[in-house]
């Protein structure tokens, strides 16, 4: 800051910031409270909704639609983003490390490029390409494996190796930029002690990035968690329930049944799990923080 | 032989390394070539096959038919905007953040860490219910709503360049009699160019593949952006044209893949230095 000058006009240049960010969280507050009432989108209780205290908290942890939602976003989230994005951008990280192989650019952007889809491309694609009639059978075919829609047969499988297909390429960009930071002289000096490949990885990469894994799990964690139109989509959270997520029972409840009070109080609750995870994730930056410095 | 055994387990491992990554290019790129080979089949279905004769029709017909012309329109009369409102809020706003010490700054510096990293479905509902109580059930609405979920990144970025700037610029700059507008366009946004063009393009691409947003709130078909046309053409109809939406695909595709290879070099830096320094 210039000694002397006046700071009337940083704050005017505040004003519209703060309004933008203030209304976000104002939005969410109004939320809360309105995950105490019975409002719906239609009727009575749109234009006089009750206070109905803790009812709507009290439903969500007792219904099998919220539970299995539960059940079923867990298991999504940790095979696609866990299992799935963090341990193969790892791996195709100190694959593509490798200074011998050759067209890296190639392998690259075919990781690369389902990444950079928009979303509903991406599901637009995958309902063909995992349907009966589908590529992917053409694939799998000398496999011996029989053609089948593999979306409505196998739909939690299906959307999690979508999203694994769509979101890997995130965790190798960071992964890649992580090793590159690692010094030379470590490899070599593994190298000299005769380290194969899996020992490098091991013993020299893995503890080097081990905090950016960590924090790279808690981000993709906490992206996954809450992802909606890949899944929507593709499946639209069927057939029945079997793919539906967190966020797309709140979207049905919220606009297809329109319970906005009984949709707030899951959109409060989902808040709730990602500020959670988020204490995690800002420790762990904080950590790596210290560990850079 | 014993002696080159080491020389072996390295060329064997490099094949195992080559095959995996075959394996993974192969599957990864396989969707790519049904959607490419279906929009220039005059006849494509779901299946996978070779086109017996070829055409660009479908890609005519994206730009030429009036309800898809109109959601290429909207989408980038949404992304433009929502990327330019974005800009014009965060040039201003960075400036005191990075210049100006004041008493909770530090925490407001994390609140937008935070608001940045929480899934948009969480704040969906709460953007809808203001979008319904303002009036802004349109595409005025959806440009608010996805400044106000970009504005913490853009920010954040754009402070971390103003901070590298050295105050003896500015200094120099007051000495000759500029004001702070002046300063700031002249002096500041000329060096922090490429992190305005960053968090112009990241929010343009941002606003571009987002579905969900303007799927809750726009319910009127000639509002739609690309994405609620795609999704509501092969998620509500019996019969699927696929020729035609996988050339709409590809069309609604191209920008999202060109900024990122345009942007690169500094795309990467810029995302993962989503934490604040200092």
């Amino acid at each position: 800051m210039v000694v002397g000058v006046s700071k009337r006009p940083l704050i005017v240049m505040l004003i519209p910031f703060f309004l933008f960010v203030a209304l976000l969280i104002l939005c969410v507050f109004w939320t809360l409270g309105i995950s105490f009432t019975d409002k719906a989108l239609l009727g009575l209780a749109a234009i006089h909704p009750k206070f109905v205290g803790f009812k709507n908290y009290l439903r969500l942890i007792t219904h099998p639609d919220f539970l299995n939602s539960m059940k079923v976003t867990v298991i999504f989230t940790f095979s696609s983003a866990i299992v799935g994005q963090c341990i193969l951008g790892l791996l195709l990280a100190v694959a593509l490390k490798n200074k011998k192989i050759r067209l890296k650019p190639i392998y690259e952007i075919a990781i690369l490029l389902g990444w950079l889809l928009p979303d509903m491309v991406a599901a637009f694609m995958w309902g063909a390409f995992a349907s009966g009639s589908g590529f992917l059978n053409v694939v799998l075919a000398p496999l011996g494996i029989k053609p089948v829609n593999w979306i409505t047969t196998k739909p939690l499988i299906t959307v999690i190796i979508a999203n694994i297909w769509k979101g890997t390429a995130w965790s190798y960009l960071l992964f890649a930029a992580a090793l590159d930071t690692i010094p030379r002289e470590l490899f070599e000096a593994a190298d000299v002690d005769g380290a194969s490949a899996l020992q490098r990885l091991f013993y020299v990469s893995i503890p080097i990035l081990l905090p950016t894994i960590l924090v790279n799990i808690l981000l993709v964690t906490i992206w996954t968690f809450g992802y909606f139109s890949l899944i929507y989509g593709m499946t639209g959270g069927g057939p029945g329930h079997s793919t539906e997520v967190i966020s797309i029972l709140m979207y049905k409840e919220a606009f297809d049944s329109f319970h906005i009070g009984y949709g707030s109080a899951i959109s409060i609750s989902m808040t709730i799990m990602v500020g959670f995870m988020s204490i995690f994730y800002f420790w762990g930056q904080r950590r790596t923080e210290d560990v850079v410095q | 032989m014993w002696f080159n055994r080491g020389l072996n387990r390295e060329k064997i491992s490099l094949v195992i390394n080559y095959v995996l990554l075959s394996i993974i290019a192969i599957f990864w790129l396989s969707p790519f070539t049904w959607l490419i080979l279906t929009s220039i089949d005059p006849h494509g279905t779901s299946a996978f096959k070779l086109p017996e004769n070829t055409t660009l029709e479908h890609y005519f017909l994206v730009f030429a038919g009036s309800s898809s012309a109109r959601w290429v329109l909207n989408s980038v009369l949404i992304s433009a905007g929502s990327a330019t409102m974005v800009l014009a809020v965060i040039i201003f706003a960075a400036y005191p953040f990075s210049r100006m010490q004041f008493r909770g700054k530090n925490v407001i510096l994390w609140g937008l860490v935070l608001i940045r990293i929480i899934p948009l479905s969480a704040f969906l509902l709460p953007l809808f219910l203001f979008c319904v109580r303002f009036g802004l059930l349109n595409p005025m609405g959806v440009i608010v709503a996805l400044s106000m979920l970009n504005i913490p990144f853009g920010l954040l970025l754009i402070k971390n360049f103003y901070d590298t700037i050295p105050l003896t610029y500015e200094e120099a700059a007051w000495v000759d009699g500029a004001g702070i507008m002046k300063t700031i366009f002249k002096v500041l946004l000329p060096i922090a160019a490429p992190g305005a063009v960053v968090v112009w393009f990241m929010t343009f691409t941002g606003a571009w593949n987002e579905f969900m947003l303007p799927f809750v709130l726009l319910r009127n078909p000639d509002f739609w952006p690309m994405s609620v046309g795609l999704y509501n053409s092969f998620g509500l109809h019996g019969s699927v044209n696929f020729g035609f939406l996988s050339a709409f695909s590809i069309v609604y595709a191209v920008p999202s893949v060109l900024v990122f290879f345009l942007l690169r070099k500094n795309l990467v830096s810029g995302l993962s230095g989503a934490g604040i320094k200092g």
